[in-house]
């Protein structure tokens, strides 16, 4: 068993980090729109352009293809460093690269090359939330096109792209599974309504209820096999989840050296509060709380690398990571004392931004929900 | 056109503890490029880009760590073709005279060099004086502290920043020069340019191969030595009055 990683892993990460010391955006910047709830458009456009804006994207398409595993490291990275990350740019290019047609890919490409959001994820409808056999979004034939109505709720960056993947359903079908298509939608076409809501945290990307009402798209816009939708949702998760734990642990790793570093400082009754036990506990709880993320995650992006299926595990780490996470950052938030709970410690901002990290992409509950299933399964099929 | 960018590996700064007799530790010192010369080889790649078919390659004299793979690898994903090594075990015994004369033999080995492009001073001595020495051995005309430079028709153009006009000089070719810290800011390696930089050619010699006689090279170090930290002796001297014990004071102290 081999844990080491790689000199080309390692040179990377210096890269990024060499990379966001010399970009130009200072934390200011981040705060300025943090506090207007504004995309960081410049900051992107100069992510696209440096070289780590095209990782996943196959070398045809112009990219660096890298393995499922660097690009986990380099997510966590970017959380760890502060800075917003690639996830959802990632998890575009994957998604597209295993479902879409090869005019698809071209326009991905594209997009990325000119330093512009790939497109939204437009699953979450009002009354689908976990319930994904709930989506009411429709796709209806007529002269040649096609048009879409629904509301999709909860749409992350939908005001700062002008396409969204929209998961419709086909009611003539049986069961729901068989019933799901994705198709790419305009978000700039007449008929699309959109609406920020306000988030309390991860501030800088939207989040938007999504009206569409008659919007007129072609057939060509359908993403992969129609009635796959949900075959292809669930791969999507498979990624999304992994990313999402991947910026957790990034995210609680900011927090846990702003709250070491702060413990051997700060002096109470004569001593650094490190000194106290029950500091010392948080600390470590902390420490082996992160080595044991870090073990998961990295196993499960591995694993993916080896073409294994990390159905059961993109769940399992998901909710492992996430939840310690939290719990990481609450911690820090705790080592910090008042000081945690201003705008000027980062503990505090970690803390209310990983937040959304057990409820995104698949609840606490939800994850739960898939992954014992098949655990009970297994046992019950092997039984001696 | 051949440019050599020169490169020094040093100990990460922060890594190095200072023992309590202010002798310098560097048993759990990482080592990294000086970053001075990371603008060298920027400064190396722009004017190599600009010249159809020039050739742009490293040149660096150290100890073993020379052929660190890593290390290899941050810095030849800078960019250049490929790259020379002197190793030597002792080089940390070389003074700034000592590591020209070892520059001077390896360039002449390389041979048909057009250009050598030194950093602003070494990460850790920074002696600024291996350029110059260089040039001297080398009996060609030198610069320091160039911020931009290009070359045609067999001359350097370079700039200069004094204190309130740029100077601009030509110098024929082969030259020497070396860069200011800021020049130019270095390029970012991708993963392609990382991969790429585990493939390129680096050739490794032995101190014996670039110089037979290396009795010039060794020094004797007798000690390096931290600067003795103070207490803030936080004394403070109010109102004008207090002047002339103020500069009383200072003068004892310096
Ligand atoms: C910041 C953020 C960004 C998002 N971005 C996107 C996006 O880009 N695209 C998109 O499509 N969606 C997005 N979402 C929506 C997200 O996927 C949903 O919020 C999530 O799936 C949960 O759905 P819900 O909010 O409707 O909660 P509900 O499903 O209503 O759940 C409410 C509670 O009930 C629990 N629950 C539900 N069902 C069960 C069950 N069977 N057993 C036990 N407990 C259960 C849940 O775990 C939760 O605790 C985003 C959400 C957030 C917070």
């Amino acid at each position: 068993m081999d844990f080491s990683i790689t000199d080309e892993q390692e040179l990377l990460l210096e890269s990024l980090e060499e990379w966001i010391e010399g970009c130009g955006f200072d934390q200011r910047y981040f705060d300025e729109h943090w506090e207007k709830a504004q995309f960081p458009a410049e900051y992107y456009k100069a992510l696209f352009e440096s070289p780590f804006g095209k990782v996943g994207l196959p070398e045809e398409y112009g990219g660096t293809e890298l393995d499922f595993l660097t690009m986990v490291l380099l997510d966590e990275k970017f959380a760890e460093l502060g800075r917003p990350s690639l996830t959802t740019t990632m998890l575009n290019i994957e998604d597209i690269m295993m479902f879409g047609s090869e005019e698809q890919k071209k326009a991905i490409a594209d997009k990325v090359e000119e330093g512009r959001l790939p497109f939204a994820l437009g699953f979450t409808e009002p009354q689908a939330g976990s319930d994904s056999n709930g989506y009411a979004c429709t796709a209806t034939r007529k002269n040649g096109k096609v048009y879409i109505n629904g509301h999709k709720s909860f749409i992350t960056n939908a005001s700062d792209t002008d396409l969204m993947l929209t998961m419709t359903r086909d009611f003539s079908v049986e069961p729901p599974v068989n019933a799901m298509s994705l198709w790419m939608v305009p978000l700039n076409a007449p008929g699309v309504k959109i609406e920020p809501m306000h988030k309390i945290g991860q501030r800088m990307l939207s989040m938007c209820e999504v009206y569409l009402d008659n919007v007129e798209i072609e057939e060509s816009d359908l993403v992969g096999e129609e009635g796959k939708g949900f075959f292809m949702l669930m791969k999507n998760f498979e990624i999304e989840r992994v990313l999402i734990a991947a910026t957790a642990l990034g995210g609680a790793k900011r927090a846990y050296n702003e709250a070491v570093n702060y413990a051997n400082e700060r002096i109470q009754f004569g001593k650094p509060i490190g000194q106290f036990q029950l500091i010392q506990r948080m600390i470590v709880e902390m420490t082996a709380k992160i080595k044991a993320c870090e073990a998961f995650l990295y196993a499960t992006a591995w694993k993916y690398d080896q073409k294994e299926s990390i159905r059961i595990d993109s769940a399992l780490v998901k909710y492992f990571v996430t939840r310690l996470a939290n719990e990481i950052a609450d911690d820090c938030v705790q080592i910090m004392g008042g000081i945690g709970y201003t705008e000027d410690s980062i503990s505090a901002k970690v803390w209310r931004d990983l937040r959304t990290a057990r409820i995104g992409g698949g609840t606490d509950e939800i994850l739960i929900h898939a992954a014992s299933r098949p655990i009970l399964k297994e046992f019950a099929k092997n039984k001696r | 056109m051949k440019i050599v960018a020169c490169y020094k590996l040093v100990p990460e700064d922060r890594d190095i503890n200072v023992n309590s007799d202010l002798t310098l530790d560097l048993s759990k010192a990482t080592w990294k490029v000086g970053d001075y010369d990371l603008t060298a080889i920027e400064m190396a790649m722009r004017i190599g880009e600009a010249q159809e078919g020039a050739e742009v390659v490293l040149l660096t004299y150290g100890g073993d760590v020379v052929t660190d793979q890593k290390l290899k690898k941050g810095v030849y994903a800078r960019g250049p073709q490929m790259g020379y090594a002197v190793r030597d075990n002792e080089a940390f015994c070389s003074d700034s005279f000592g590591t020209a004369r070892v520059l001077a033999a390896a360039i002449d080995k390389i041979g048909d060099v057009d250009l050598v492009v030194c950093g602003e001073g070494s990460g850790d001595i920074y002696s600024q004086q291996v350029a110059p020495i260089l040039a001297t051995l080398m009996k060609r005309p030198v610069v320091n502290a160039v911020k931009e430079a290009s070359a045609e028709g067999g001359q350097l153009t370079v700039k200069r920043d004094l204190e309130d006009a740029v100077e601009v000089a030509t110098l024929p070719l082969p030259a020497v020069v070396s860069t200011t810290s800021e020049a130019c800011k270095p390029r970012i390696p991708g993963m392609k340019d990382i991969l790429a930089a585990g493939k390129k050619e680096q050739v490794v010699w032995e101190i014996g191969e670039v110089l037979s006689d290396q009795s010039a090279l060794r020094k004797e170090v007798v000690n390096t030595l931290s600067p003795a930290q103070k207490e803030r002796a936080r004394t403070i001297f109010e109102g004008i009055d207090s002047l002339d014990s103020f500069v009383d004071a200072l003068r004892k102290v310096m």
